[in-house]
């Protein structure tokens, strides 16, 4: 038996490290890293089921050509015709249009280590094509802390015990971040610290909470301005913090005087017991640690609410206390992608490219113009299931004239491609993985043999770049000669051996390392911004109209968003439906019960589902899974600002319940 | 018996991640249909990740025809698969549904709390995995702690077969909910 070092690549806060146990080619074990300072030797369900993962039936072997897009009449084809389809089509769509804008990309984060950049490298290569930038997750609370906290300073989790006053809003991370859960209870046990959770749903986490306030969906800023309104209105605020380290605080407390607890308590849909005891919860803690998920970032206009309580915060003083602070996205490495873009874009470049924000990909990419965009590269991403706006996929991939897609699996955006490449497990591969969320990096060493004829994004990227430069030499700039080894040792470590502290590989291949923090300087400032509470009263309820209910479809604990579907250690493939659960109040005034088949409709789309009653549902909610194979994505759609993520939470749906006789065969969607 | 092994569960800590479940298969590799350890919500809030109780009266034990059971000096019921004939007995008369029954293989397997890792010194898997410390390992003689009782609400009759099984007490939170401003 053999022993690796192997760390959880998924775009997901524990990024965990683990230790994979190996006999004859096969993993038969996996062990979570105790020495990890975060994680300390936790894997989640998802961790542990990585045995099934490395051998699932479901995934792909070989590369494929699919005849007619969508057809699924699939070739098996070698990597080398594949390269060569792919190597023609870039020289002709080069020779047609005399740039490579015509090329475009679509990178997820499937898989976020930093190898799997070289598809930015490779395209980067390339000189001038179709770009990617923005952040899926995180671009609605990134771009308005910006203004508000500059670089904000991200407190490091591990010390989130030592807070006074623990609060969760718009997160759950009894599902997605169960390390934090044990710090969490650390606080609690050591201190008697409280835990508290706000939230439309009512959570695993908010089952744990000590406090759970239920609040009506979109109404995050409201409560959070509410409570600030409060702590001006007793004076019980952090003067020194105010008066030494924030700017417009005079004019944000004016504007908050305009505000009435009674709009507060309309839209939050709080009693007014429910707000004084949470009001009375911030007046009675100066040190609190506060964070905020990504639930309440995905709907329209959401980085109002992320700024309110990134203000509340400030009010409190919290920011420079032990463990307090705002909770959200460690950004403080230096983008990687861009180093590797930088590294391997050509010399004598003919212009920048362009870019398009991956938010909004496919609205903008179907505007692009001279060239429109005619090839899409897909990796670490499954956008046809994934994505908000799925008919502007579909439109886009129609004027496209080859789709090419990496993955481990046939998932709804492969098999709307032309040609499909097997993509390695994270096993298969050497990486290293940098949490955006704790201090950690921990390499990733090659475990296992490739998987039939899979490969990683990095060999994929040096084989076709040295095929392309031997039908037409120079055609590309990527080092092709530099395999994984050579790109850890050569280019990552001495960027990153000072921050974290070690040497070699070899260091790296004994454990994980934090990376040495500097604590909040003194020279730093909050900016409160009063422009929030004018844009506030603008807004105009939604609450009656043919689609009365929100649809809710938040991260589940027993898959990443449409990933591990098919491990049935996780997910028992009976099901012949989504399972949608619908409150009470939906129930009853409709006559439905658990079991009855329902259709929910936006008005994009629809899809069948099995009902089941949640009494702890807000009113107005109906909740569902992500899935790939029972998407739920193409109810969604519209326009939305840009710098902002897609509002996945903005979704409006009416339920219809569908009598047994007319139910159609089997269930599309 | 000297000082039986039990599991010791603090429900309030319990965040129903599962990872415990898939813990003992990443450690027994089980098939999907197998469940040695699974997570039930027994009421609203309340997630218990059971096992086998390793009872002090095992029903398995005395149900079996084939005498496949044993029960070790430290409390642990092992079952020896090459006894078993797959007559399901055992699998009716557990009142935690803890053996479970293999089609393919006609036999019977359950938890054997991980039996070859105690040997070794090892904890359970499932403890092992359990990020909030909801789930230990005790000896029962030695439990003398007063929070800690020998059943809570929603769980099992224990007079039948006395699980080796123990929690903590439920420590019952504050909610407001939106719809009938609901006070616990």
């Amino acid at each position: 038996m053999t022993q690796f070092r192997n760390a959880c690549p998924r775009h997901c806060y524990g990024s965990c490290a683990m230790f994979s146990n190996v006999k004859g080619e096969r993993l038969i074990r996996v062990i979570g890293d105790s020495k990890h300072g975060y994680t300390q030797g936790s894997l989640c369900a998802k961790g542990y089921s990585l045995i099934q993962y490395t051998l699932d039936d479901y995934r792909l072997r070989y590369p494929l050509k699919q005849l007619r897009r969508g057809s699924g009449e699939w070739r098996r084809i070698s990597w080398d015709q594949a390269y060569d389809i792919i190597s023609l089509k870039i020289i002709e769509l080069n020779k047609t249009f005399g740039s490579n804008k015509a090329i475009g990309y679509y990178k997820g984060t499937g898989n976020i280590g930093l190898l799997h950049h070289a598809v930015e490298g490779m395209f980067a290569g390339l000189g001038s094509c179709t770009n990617l930038t923005g952040n899926i997750c995180a671009d609605t609370g990134i771009h308005v802390l910006e203004k508000t906290m500059g670089s904000f300073p991200h407190p490091d989790p591990e010390d989130m015990h030592k807070a006074n006053l623990i609060v969760i809003w718009g997160g759950n991370p009894t599902s997605t971040n169960i390390n934090l859960m044990r710090i969490i209870y650390k606080a609690r046990k050591d201190k008697s610290v409280p835990l508290v959770v706000i939230d439309p749903v009512f959570t695993n986490t908010a089952k744990r909470a000590d406090y759970y306030f239920q609040i009506e969906p979109h109404s995050d800023e409201w409560l959070a301005l509410g409570i600030a309104k409060r702590l001006v209105e007793v004076k019980h605020i952090d003067e020194g913090f105010i008066k030494e380290h924030t700017c417009g605080y005079a004019e944000f407390a004016r504007e908050l005087d305009r505000l009435l607890i009674d709009e507060v308590l309309s839209h939050t849909g709080l009693s007014t017991e429910a707000f004084d005891c949470l009001c009375k919860l911030f007046l009675e803690h100066n040190a609190i640690a506060c964070l905020t998920g990504f639930g309440m970032q995905r709907y329209r206009g959401a980085g109002k609410a992320v700024n309110a309580i990134s203000a509340l915060i400030a009010l409190t003083g919290s920011y420079y206390t032990a463990g307090g602070g705002l909770y959200f996205y460690n950004k403080a490495y230096t983008d990687p992608a861009e180093f590797m873009i930088e590294y391997c874009k050509p010399h004598s470049t003919d212009g920048e490219g362009r870019f398009v924000n991956i938010n909004t990909f496919p609205q903008e990419a179907l505007g692009l113009q001279d060239p429109p965009l005619k090839m899409l590269w897909v990796s670490c991403a499954n956008p046809l299931s994934q994505g908000f706006d799925l008919a502007a996929w579909y439109d886009l991939f129609s004027q496209l004239e080859l789709v090419v897609c990496v993955d481990l699996y046939l998932t709804k955006t492969a098999r709307q491609a032309d040609i499909v490449l097997p993509a390695a497990s994270f096993f298969e591969e050497e990486d290293l993985i940098v949490s955006f969320w704790h201090n950690w990096l921990t390499l990733n060493e090659k475990t296992l043999p490739s998987f039939y004829e899979s490969k990683s994004d990095l060999q994929i990227a040096r084989e076709l770049s040295s095929y392309i430069n031997r039908i037409k030499p120079g055609f590309s700039a990527f080092p092709s000669e530099m395999n994984a080894l050579d790109w850890i040792c050569k280019f990552f470590i001495p960027q990153m051996e000072d921050e974290y502290g070690f040497n070699s590989i070899d260091d790296l291949r004994k454990q994980s390392f934090k990376k040495i923090k500097e604590p909040l300087p003194d020279t730093w400032r909050y900016c409160f911004d009063s422009s929030l509470l004018s844009d506030l009263h603008s807004e105009i309820s939604l609450s009656v109209c043919d689609y009365p209910y929100y649809l809710l479809t938040p991260q589940s604990l027993l898959k990443f968003h449409s990933q591990y579907e098919t491990l049935t250690w996780l997910n028992p493939m009976q099901k012949k439906m989504p399972t949608a659960e619908i409150s009470s109040h939906i129930a009853s005034n409709q006559e439905i019960r658990n079991g009855d088949t329902i259709e929910v409709c936006s008005a994009r789309g629809s899809m069948l589902s099995e009902a089941c009653v949640n009494a702890k549902l807000p009113n107005n909610v109906v909740y569902v899974e992500q899935s790939d194979r029972f998407c739920v994505n193409n109810l969604f759609g519209g326009s939305f600002p840009s710098a902002e993520s897609c509002p996945f939470f903005d979704c409006k749906v009416r339920i219809r319940k569908v009598s047994p006789y007319e139910q159609p065969e089997g269930f599309s969607c | 018996m000297n000082n039986p092994k039990a599991f010791l569960v603090d429900v309030s800590l319990c965040i129903g991640c599962r990872a415990c479940e898939m813990a003992c298969r990443n450690e027994n590799l089980t098939p999907s249909h197998i469940h040695w350890r699974h997570v039930i919500e027994i009421e609203e809030g309340v997630f218990l990740s059971m096992a086998c109780n390793h009872c002090e009266n095992p029903e398995c034990f005395r149900v079996c025809p084939e005498r496949a059971f044993n029960k070790r000096h430290d409390g642990i019921v092992e079952i020896n698969s090459s006894l078993c004939n797959g007559c399901r007995r055992c699998v009716t008369a557990c009142p935690y549904h803890a053996p479970q029954y293999n089609a393919s293989t006609n036999k019977v397997t359950r938890c054997n709390m991980c039996a070859t890792r105690q040997d070794r010194g090892e904890i359970p898997a499932c403890v092992e995995a359990c990020p909030t410390g909801a789930l230990s390992l005790i000896l029962l003689n030695d439990s003398c702690n007063s929070d800690v009782v020998d059943t809570i609400q929603g769980f099992t009759d224990i007079r039948l077969t006395r699980p080796s099984i123990r929690f903590h007490q439920i420590k019952t939170p504050k909610r407001w909910m939106i719809s009938d401003d609901e006070k616990q």
